[in-house]
């Protein structure tokens, strides 16, 4: 015979299920993700250098000297001039190349894994083939310049160019990610609706985008645009290899900075800084962009 | 608009290796309700697709009132299509799917931008895209939820406000994929008599494709059935339960199941089924071998041994209603054959009892067998028995 349970018993017994159930996860969550975190919180707050015994405690002093630090501010103004490009280009040219591909019949995954393998391809010698393609004087990209009646350019020499070559670079970085989220939203849309929107009178293809594709990809495009936004924000290697930031700081964006600060210079402090704040900045902007999303939802 | 007639004229149509249109040709005249029933893959959704200028056909014609369609686009056919899945548009409310098709041709982009409003004369064009739109809505009794969208809705609402969608721009032909493929049969039933009414009242010349006999009969002033890429029959519903032309249209319009057996005529009138001689009007061609059919409402039950009856055990009983659907095992037959009797004469045919079957000797057809027949038939051949 069994015994027979309270309901606040039974509510008991399921919340102690429900906690067993998700503890890896939360094992996981915290060893992986919230201790580090709170570490490099910690570490923000002191003076601490690398390889230093001891570390004293310093307030805000460290967010004090980043947020006046020239180059630091340079580097934000950069980061943003390339999230500026980055975002809308490779989500305007994903959606783009993902309707010219949704549109054929043969060679569609061809074309799909052509434009995925950025994404997949170890950048550091995806970046060395790129510095070859721009190379001032024998590149690829110079030479059809060159056939067009333009000037050779110093591609990533110039101050005045290097950052936007990192740009396209980061566009065609991004591309495929975009591509393979956009090709899977359009798959979802039933082909009737094409053919009703055609009956109804939308008979161009550019009436029929605005009337059902547009829409019914809206909630595909923002996580797109979260996702483009915060790898545009986290920009590092392709500076790194090609660049290392220069030339004169032109293409040092925000976690340049952070790499340079703690690990060539070796202030753990102020890098932990930069962090800390770089983590909430990219936090703020993804739960606006999807609060507004959501809002224009439901409106 | 004014109702037009459709001339369908020899229309093939293939995808890939499949011959999905044979040869098509149908005429309906102006204000005309006409079903196309056959069974799925038979082609059927694929003419109408065609006649609404969605896909192409490899060869033929389609005219409305006279004129051909071949270099006319889907947009100015003047066609309204129900799509089975009604195809609404999901990120808009209710009033707005009806109103799409007024506001796509009635406007252009600039008129369509929300400020454009404030223009007197874009204003007029709004007002009475809105007169239309609630005239409607009020005649399909949908006002209460134009506000809503398509996922906010129930099937059946969402049946309407695709119908809506369809009727709002007065078109010249109405064109019906199903529609009541996904409803409920309470729903369906009271759905079907509301456009049968609908169709009358405004009458916009109607082709509706299902593979439902019933809605078919129901609703239809006239019916093709199609199987296999072809047209077999065009008929009036009862002409075409009266006297199907071939055994597949026989066994397709017969609820639940035509029953099929080998036979052989002797004399005009007469029938070998089984080593019993059998009264069968329709057997007029003395020597020839084919297949006799019944529905199950035209053979009675009588004690074992009468003459001219099949013999055979009852096997099982299914209710239907007033009828019972009596199964009776014949010796030479794979399948039990299916009899309707009244409810009353139930507690007379319990499983297990010996009985015979007789057959309406005016209501039966005979059906002489063609040679690619024989091959796809699973009835015993009288020899094996």
């Amino acid at each position: 015979m069994t015994r027979p349970v309270s309901p606040s018993q039974r509510v008991v017994a399921q919340r102690r299920a429900g906690l067993l159930l998700t503890s890896p996860a939360i094992l996981a969550l915290v060893l992986l993700l919230l201790l580090p975190s709170s570490a490099v919180i910690v570490l923000s707050l002191t003076d601490y250098q690398l390889g230093d015994r001891a570390a004293h405690y310093v307030g805000l002093a460290n967010y004090r000297i980043v947020s006046l630090d020239r180059d630091f501010q340079h580097s934000v103004r950069n980061t943003l001039v390339f999230v500026a490009i980055v975002v809308p280009g490779s989500i305007g040219l994903g959606l783009f190349f993902s309707l010219r591909i949704e549109g054929r019949s043969r060679f569609r995954s061809l074309y799909r894994t052509a434009f995925f393998l950025p994404v997949t391809a170890t950048l550091v010698a995806m970046a060395t083939a790129w510095e070859v393609l721009l190379h001032p004087t024998f590149g690829l990209v110079n030479t059809v310049l060159f056939a067009l009646g333009v000037d050779k350019m110093r591609f990533l020499s110039n101050p005045g160019v290097a950052l936007f070559a990192i740009a396209a670079i980061g566009i065609w970085k991004q591309i495929g990610f975009n591509v393979v989220l956009f090709l899977a939203g359009l798959s979802t849309i039933p082909r009737e609706i094409y053919e009703a929107a055609s009956l109804d009178g939308a008979q161009s293809g550019w009436r029929r985008f605005l009337l059902v594709t547009w829409p019914m990809l809206a909630p595909v495009t923002l996580f797109v645009t979260v996702i483009s936004t915060i790898r545009a924000f986290s920009e590092f290697d392709t500076v790194a290899v090609l660049t290392d930031g220069g030339p004169v700081h032109s293409t040092s964006v925000i976690l340049f900075v952070l790499y340079e600060e703690a690990f060539r210079y070796l202030k753990i402090g102020t890098g932990s800084a930069i962090a800390v704040m770089f983590l909430v900045f990219v936090a703020i902007l993804s739960l606006v962009q999807t609060h507004l999303a959501g809002r224009a939802r439901n409106a | 608009m004014t109702p037009c007639s459709i001339e369908i004229d020899a229309i093939c149509k293939r995808f890939g290796g499949h011959q999905a249109l044979k040869s098509i040709s149908l005429a309906v005249r102006a204000g005309e309700f006409v079903s196309i029933l056959g069974p799925s893959g038979c082609g059927k959704s694929t003419l109408l697709r065609l006649i609404a200028g969605l896909d192409d056909p490899d060869s033929g014609d389609i005219r409305v009132s006279g004129n051909s369609m071949a270099s006319v686009g889907p947009r100015d056919r003047g066609v309204a299509f129900v799509f089975q899945n009604y195809a609404l548009y999901p990120h808009l409310s209710s009033y707005d799917n009806i109103a799409a098709p007024l506001v796509m041709r009635e406007l252009n982009g600039f008129e369509r931008l929300p400020g454009a409003r404030m223009l007197p004369s874009v204003a007029r064009k709004r007002r009475s895209i809105d007169d239309r739109v609630r005239a409607i809505a009020q005649m399909l009794q949908v006002d209460p939820w134009l506000t809503h969208k398509p996922g906010q809705l129930s099937g059946g609402q969402r049946q309407r406000i695709a119908l809506g969608r369809a009727l709002v721009r007065e078109p010249r032909l109405f064109l019906l994929d199903e529609p009541f493929a996904n409803l409920d049969a309470a729903l369906r039933h009271q759905t079907r008599a509301e456009l049968a009414a609908l169709q009358k009242r405004l009458g916009t010349t109607t082709i509706f494709v299902t593979h439902d006999q019933s809605e078919a009969m129901a609703m239809s002033d006239r019916i093709a059935v199609m199987f296999d890429g072809t047209i077999r029959q065009v008929a009036t519903p009862d002409e075409l339960y009266r006297n199907p032309c071939d055994l597949d249209v026989a066994r397709f319009l017969s609820q639940p199941r035509l029953t099929c057996m080998p036979a052989k005529v002797i004399v005009e009138g007469w029938v070998m089924i089984g080593g019993e001689h059998v009264a069968l009007a329709d057997a007029n061609m003395p020597g020839a071998e084919g297949i006799a059919g019944f529905r199950p409402e035209h053979a009675t039950l009588r004690p074992r041994g009468t003459q001219g009856a099949l013999p055979g055990i009852v096997e099982r009983i299914e209710h239907a209603g007033a009828d019972v659907q009596v199964f009776v095992r014949l010796a030479m037959m794979d399948e039990p054959c299916i009899v309707r009797v009244g409810s009353q004469e139930l507690s007379r045919w319990t499983p297990g009892t010996s009985c015979s079957v007789a057959l309406d000797a005016a209501s039966g057809w005979f059906f002489p067998r063609r040679p690619a027949e024989t091959a796809s038939t699973r009835i015993r051949t009288v020899e094996a028995a």
